[in-house]
């Protein structure tokens, strides 16, 4: 009876073949209106600052790939916190997935500022607060990678990682601070300072829809990331076999005649 | 059927006929991607797992060792400087101020300028030409030290607030105007 | 002058490719990953939530 009622279930909507939906098509359709529209202001229709000149133009990537970091390490804390209550593997799932993306945005964070402070500040990196704070921040992420990494009980590294995930979200509001509480090189905060950032008009329009780019793109490939993730889990719930076979796919696609 | 345990069983054996049979084995070391099952030596990547946490926290026992030091007091401000003369001696450190309108000279491989915070002023040479965006009425962070009266520095770092315009040129004022508003704070 | 032009417009260009180029093929590995593997899982385990 069930075995029928799961069969005509399954007719009705095919399963999926990749870690993409109608969902995921629709928000990844509106994150790539806004890259374009941050694209076309951020690069071409802003003009150069006062001050800064063309090199303002990075601020349109810096600000919002560490506001998508901030967003995927808020969604890491809260998803640890409920895998403690909730014991359950999406929790686990949601945060580690969150954990991974963060990384990635904060990474390209860093690296974009150093570019930008080598034409702003004359460097690429002092050891001054905002980026001291930024550093200890990116590799207790990476720490949180690098435990889930050990092989474990599945329990086990849910646990351990949870608890990481937790402590390490205190770090987002040190680093968010850091430039009010010691002195510095960084600028101060660009955006969440204040709602309106001391911005002209073309400029925080370009800054806004980059943000919006940002930020969505940040949930589209949480999304894909958490699929694809619950994927390795029923993958290695299949056992050794299916795993060579996979790695067999992968290594020469040619020969994947069972595939 | 009589099984010989000399011979180990074929199906454990790559298949000869098989078209990968020509490539060496079947490389099964473990991959970087996270959450794929172990397929190789469980206990090498346990080592290797636990050596990179070791690493990461010793990266960040170095990070913030080194962080602390500097972070705490990154930069003085001209006229603290002045006051902490006797102690500083010859020893390096960072000065903020701003750039005095008018008193820079750039001569072969150095600049020199007076800086100003609150009520002090200093002379500097800096070897080295200065970044782009170096100019009068910014405010700047100088690497150097004290030498005699003057400050020598080889590092001038540009300061920025977050303030941004599309067309300002009295903007460039507005560092100065905070200096003088603060050092009348900070005294 | 030039030289310093130069270095401006590299970090800029470096930036906006440093980012576009991360999260691109991070995206990219993430739905090869999940089309491979869908590829293994049965249809029914195909499930998300």
């Amino acid at each position: 009876m069930t075995t029928t009622k799961i069969q005509s279930a399954s007719t009705v909507s095919p399963a999926p073949t990749g870690t993409g939906s109608r969902g995921t098509k629709v928000l990844g359709g509106f994150a790539l209106v806004f890259l374009v529209i941050a694209v076309v202001y951020g690069l071409f229709i802003s003009p150069p600052d006062a001050q800064l000149g063309n090199t303002i133009r990075i601020i349109y990537m810096h600000v919002p790939t560490v506001m998508a970091a901030y967003l995927a390490f808020i969604i890491t804390a809260v998803s640890s916190g409920m895998y403690l209550w909730k014991r359950t593997e999406f929790w686990d799932l949601l945060g580690s997935s969150a954990a991974e993306i963060g990384v990635l945005f904060f990474a390209v964070t860093i690296v974009d500022g150093a570019l930008w402070g080598k034409v702003t500040w004359g460097v690429f990196w002092r050891w001054e607060p905002r980026l001291t704070t930024s550093a200890v921040l990116l590799i207790m992420y990476i720490g949180y990678l690098a435990v889930r990494a050990i092989p474990a009980d599945p329990r086990t590294r849910a646990t351990r990682c949870a608890i990481i995930g937790i402590v390490a979200i205190v770090n987002v509001p040190i680093v968010h601070k850091a430039v009010d509480w010691w002195r510095g090189l960084h600028q101060g905060k660009t955006v969440l300072g204040t709602i309106d950032p001391e911005m002209g008009g073309t400029q925080l329009f370009a800054m806004y829809s980059s943000l919006i780019a940002g930020l969505l793109v940040c949930v589209w490939l949480l999304i894909h990331r958490f699929r694809a993730g619950f994927l390795a889990e029923r993958a290695s719930d299949l056992g050794l076999d299916q795993a060579l076979e996979e790695r067999r796919l992968e290594s020469s696609p040619a020969t994947g005649e069972d595939a | 059927m009589d099984v010989d345990p000399s011979v180990p069983d074929p199906s454990l054996l790559d298949d000869e006929e098989s078209p990968d049979a020509a490539t060496p084995a079947l490389d099964v070391t473990p991959r970087r991607a996270p959450s794929t099952p172990a397929t190789g030596s469980k206990n090498l990547r346990s080592y290797a797992a636990v050596g990179v946490v070791v690493v990461l926290i010793a990266g960040m026992g170095l990070v913030l060792f080194k962080g602390l030091n500097n972070a705490a007091l990154f930069y003085y401000n001209v006229d603290e400087a002045v006051t902490q003369r006797p102690d500083l001696g010859d020893q390096r450190f960072r000065m903020q101020g701003n750039v005095v309108d008018g008193t820079i000279e750039e001569s072969d491989g150095s600049v020199s300028f007076v800086i100003a915070y609150g009520d002090q002023r200093l002379n500097v040479v800096n070897s080295g030409a200065p970044p782009e965006l170096f100019d009068a009425k910014i405010p700047v962070i100088l690497e150097g030290q004290f030498v005699g009266d003057e400050f020598h520095s080889d590092q001038i770092l540009i300061r920025h607030d977050s303030t941004y315009d599309e067309k300002n040129a009295d903007r460039v004022n507005k560092a100065q105007a905070d200096a003088d508003a603060r050092s009348g704070v900070s005294g | 002058m030039n030289s310093s032009n130069l270095t401006e417009t590299l970090c800029i260009v470096g930036a906006w490719l440093v980012t576009f180029g991360a999260v691109g093929a991070y995206g990219a590995a993430v739905i090869l990953r999940g089309r491979r593997l869908s590829k293994i899982v049965p249809p029914e385990q195909r499930r998300w939530m």
